[in-house]
């Protein structure tokens, strides 16, 4: 008897103690599958095994593996949940080789050495398509971020706000730049207010940014008007080897900042007169 | 695949400058980059090609659009064979130049694509590659 | 390819178009030196609208004739640089000084006609 016949002649066997090994490993998303599905699974993994070994590593097979691993990341299983369960398979599958070819220990070599084979080949198909399923999904992600971009407020005749929020890395800051310099020429902005007050954390690239983004307006004819620097922020930025002040006026908050560039076109804010109000 | 992927650029004076940057911005506008990157490229190709025709008097320019399997990108090898340089980490130190230029060429380029690589022997040439990924 | 230089009041308008060679930009930087001594003008205004791209070449170039114009007594004003443009620029590491819109470029030697 060969090595797929056997191994199909087992299947039952295989699939049961496989499943039930399983369940028994306490990993949350595998107890939310009932037992005989589980069982099903592992029934048509060792199918798929067996063809492979028939037929070895052809389209068919790489497909399969594809299939099955973005349907189990869609999951949520990691990859080390996947790898345990082709541990536990290889383990049981040895098992029966022993069994079933104990007297003949030549075909016992035989067998192994086909069957480490295959099943490291799934594991290799394994490991790449979840590297392909999650930098998919980081490009996705990536994408979304982009798509909620920092938006360009018009404040006033000529005054612009761009309120930043969260954690700008140099890909976002390039787009905000992008985005802000666009606005400054649509709109005819002379004065920017970059409010800061949701940025946790200003790194010296955070900062280089900054001062591009102050930079780049100026070419365009622009002030920045820097606000919303926290008490903390300002203790690291003057560690940092980065002359932000020189080129950026700063104001403590949006409000400060907003007297500030009124001014700077000529305009202030006072109260209306009595029996004016609304 | 699409047609016009690989295209090469013989450089010997200014005109061909401006004949490669238009070139690059051709080819970085057909990929879908934004028009800022498009000027990120255009710069870069012409800071690469104004360097061959300024130290090396000739050489070429050699752009393909690239793909790692997740992005496609555009990828820029400009080579010569002219005297090489001396120091190269000085040479990409900012405002370091031995022309009368700014000093920017080198850096800058790498400041504005995602990728830069240089190799230069004295004598035999310089070959840099730079590439930019679109997102 | 010579770039017009156009005389309004009292100005001097440079307006390039599309992309310029190191030839060409150092043609005007010359046919500017050249005009701003005959012409006498009060300021001069260098339109970017249409400019795609600044190298570090053409951004020399620029700064070389505002020094030039300021040693004789000229104020250059550049005008219309597009955002793309200026980002490169930023990240080139090249500044350059008094650039402004061209609704205030026009204002400001409008202001300095009088």
């Amino acid at each position: 008897m060969g090595l797929t016949q056997t191994l199909t002649n087992n299947v039952e066997e295989i699939a049961h103690e496989t499943a039930t090994v399983l369940k028994n490993l306490d990993i949350p998303l595998i107890n939310e599958i009932e037992y005989s599905d589980l069982r099903h699974q592992m029934r048509e993994l060792v199918h798929q095994l067996v063809l492979a070994i028939k037929s070895g590593v052809d389209e068919d097979f790489i497909n399969f593996f594809y299939d099955l691993i973005c349907h189990k990341v869609s999951e949520g299983y990691s990859i080390n949940d996947i790898q345990k369960v082709m541990t536990i398979l290889r383990d049981k599958l040895i098992d029966v080789l022993e069994r079933e070819f104990y007297d003949q220990p030549d075909k016992i070599i035989k067998y192994l050495k086909i069957l480490t084979n295959i099943i490291g080949e799934s594991r290799v198909r394994m490991a790449k398509v979840y590297m392909e399923v999650r930098e998919n999904t980081i490009i996705k992600q990536q994408q979304a971020l982009n798509e909620l971009s920092t938006p360009i407020i018009p404040l006033f005749d000529k005054i612009v706000v761009v309120p930043l929020v969260g954690t700008v890395d140099t890909f976002r800051a390039k787009q905000i730049i992008e985005h802000l310099l666009n606005a400054i020429v649509s709109q005819q902005a002379e004065i920017v207010i970059i409010d800061v007050t949701g940025v946790p954390i200003i790194d010296t690239a955070v900062a280089q940014n900054l001062l591009n983004a102050a930079k780049a307006s100026r070419l365009l004819g622009s002030t920045c008007i820097l606000v919303g620097i926290s008490p903390d922020m300002a203790q690291t930025i003057i560690k940092l080897d980065v002359n932000l002040f020189n080129e950026i006026i700063t104001n403590t908050n949006l409000k400060k900042g907003l007297e500030t560039a009124l001014g700077m076109i000529g305009l202030e804010i006072n109260a209306m007169q009595k029996g004016r109000c609304i | 695949m699409e047609s016009m992927q690989e295209i090469n650029v013989y450089l010997k004076n200014d005109f061909d400058i401006v004949a490669a940057r238009q070139a690059v911005r051709n080819v970085s506008k057909s990929m879908g980059f934004g028009l800022v990157d498009q000027t990120r490229i255009t710069t870069a190709i012409s800071e690469l090609a104004r360097n061959i025709v300024l130290y090396a008097g000739e050489g070429s320019i050699y752009l393909r659009v690239i793909n790692n399997g997740l992005r496609k990108g555009i990828e820029i090898l400009a080579s010569d064979d002219g005297p090489g340089i001396v120091d190269i980490k000085l040479a990409m130190q900012d405002g370091y130049t031995t022309s009368r230029g700014l000093g920017t060429g080198l850096p800058g380029t790498k400041r504005l694509m995602d990728e830069f690589s240089i190799k230069s022997s004295l004598g035999e040439g310089t070959q840099v590659i730079v590439r930019k990924w679109l997102r | 390819m010579e770039i017009p230089i156009l005389k309004i009041d009292n100005c001097l308008v440079v307006s390039i178009q599309g992309s310029l060679s190191d030839t060409a930009a150092l043609d005007l930087q010359e046919s500017l030196a050249r005009d701003i001594s005959q012409q006498e003008p009060v300021g001069v205004l260098v339109d970017l609208t249409a400019v795609e791209i600044v190298d570090s070449f053409v951004a020399k170039v620029l700064g070389d004739i505002s020094s030039m114009s300021k040693l004789m007594g000229v104020d250059v004003v550049v005008t219309g640089i597009q955002p793309g443009v200026a980002i490169t620029l930023i990240e080139l590491g090249i500044t350059l000084g008094g650039i402004l819109n061209l609704q205030k470029g026009i204002d400001l030697l409008r202001a300095s006609c009088k």
